[in-house]
């Protein structure tokens, strides 16, 4: 069972349980609450199905003054690893 | 269905050297599936990016577009399938959870990053090559 509590509303969830230890385990990478954990993939649950049913449309993108170049993204995720 | 790492996905977000054909790829099947490994991933490359531009807004709505777009379709990778990858291919933690997520799902890790390419030419695939092959495969 999963309590999820926001300002305007608090309700209770039965889950499946193999679901709630996902979420957890989830929720533990990213370091965040379970609060926050399961508003983001309500969010991301409700947009996909709006999507689905508009059909295949591109996300939105940055355009940066950088120019962003494959080197660029590997030397970022080279220094993240140390 | 797709697997792709952070070297791809980015050019999902931010316009730049392989926009065109990661978006191209994207029109032909949005499915893409990444582990949670990537949420961090891009969150150093906006977060580079956003430092360098000094635009914190932008970054904040480029984040909350690509975790609408892929956050529900994030799977786990198996840990220990993930840790066995590292040391046997000798690669990083981080690279290890992309190739494991591919492994399970039976996919192709779609990547630039050379070292990969080149470990495990069978299993990945640049974006290019890759639109290359659904492309000639939809003409068959």
């Amino acid at each position: 069972m999963l309590i999820c509590e926001n300002i305007n509303m608090r309700t209770t969830l039965d889950l499946p349980d193999e679901l709630v230890t996902e979420i957890k385990i989830l929720a533990a990478q990213e370091r965040a609450s379970l609060k926050e954990i399961m508003s983001d993939l309500l969010r991301s649950g409700l947009r996909a199905r709006s999507t689905q049913s508009r059909g295949n449309t591109l996300p939105r993108s940055y355009r940066s003054n950088l120019p962003i170049t494959s080197s660029w993204v590997s030397q970022i995720r080279q220094e993240v690893r140390g | 269905m797709i697997v792709a790492d952070a070297s791809v996905v980015t050019f999902l977000f931010l316009e730049g050297e392989l926009t065109g054909v990661v978006r191209e790829i994207y029109l032909l099947d949005p499915d893409w599936i990444t582990p949670p490994i990537l949420n961090h991933e891009l969150l150093n490359i906006f977060a580079a990016l956003g430092a360098t531009e000094g635009d914190v807004q932008g970054m904040e709505e480029l984040w909350r577009e690509a975790r609408g777009v892929l956050g529900s379709r994030q799977q786990i990778p198996d840990p220990l399938r993930s840790l066995r990858l590292g040391i046997e291919l000798g690669v990083s933690g981080y690279q290890a959870q992309y190739l494991a997520l591919a492994d399970q799902l039976r996919l192709p890790l779609l990547t630039v990053d050379q070292r990969i390419l080149e470990l495990l030419p069978k299993k990945t695939s640049t974006p290019r090559e890759y639109l290359e092959v659904h492309r000639s495969s939809r003409q068959e």
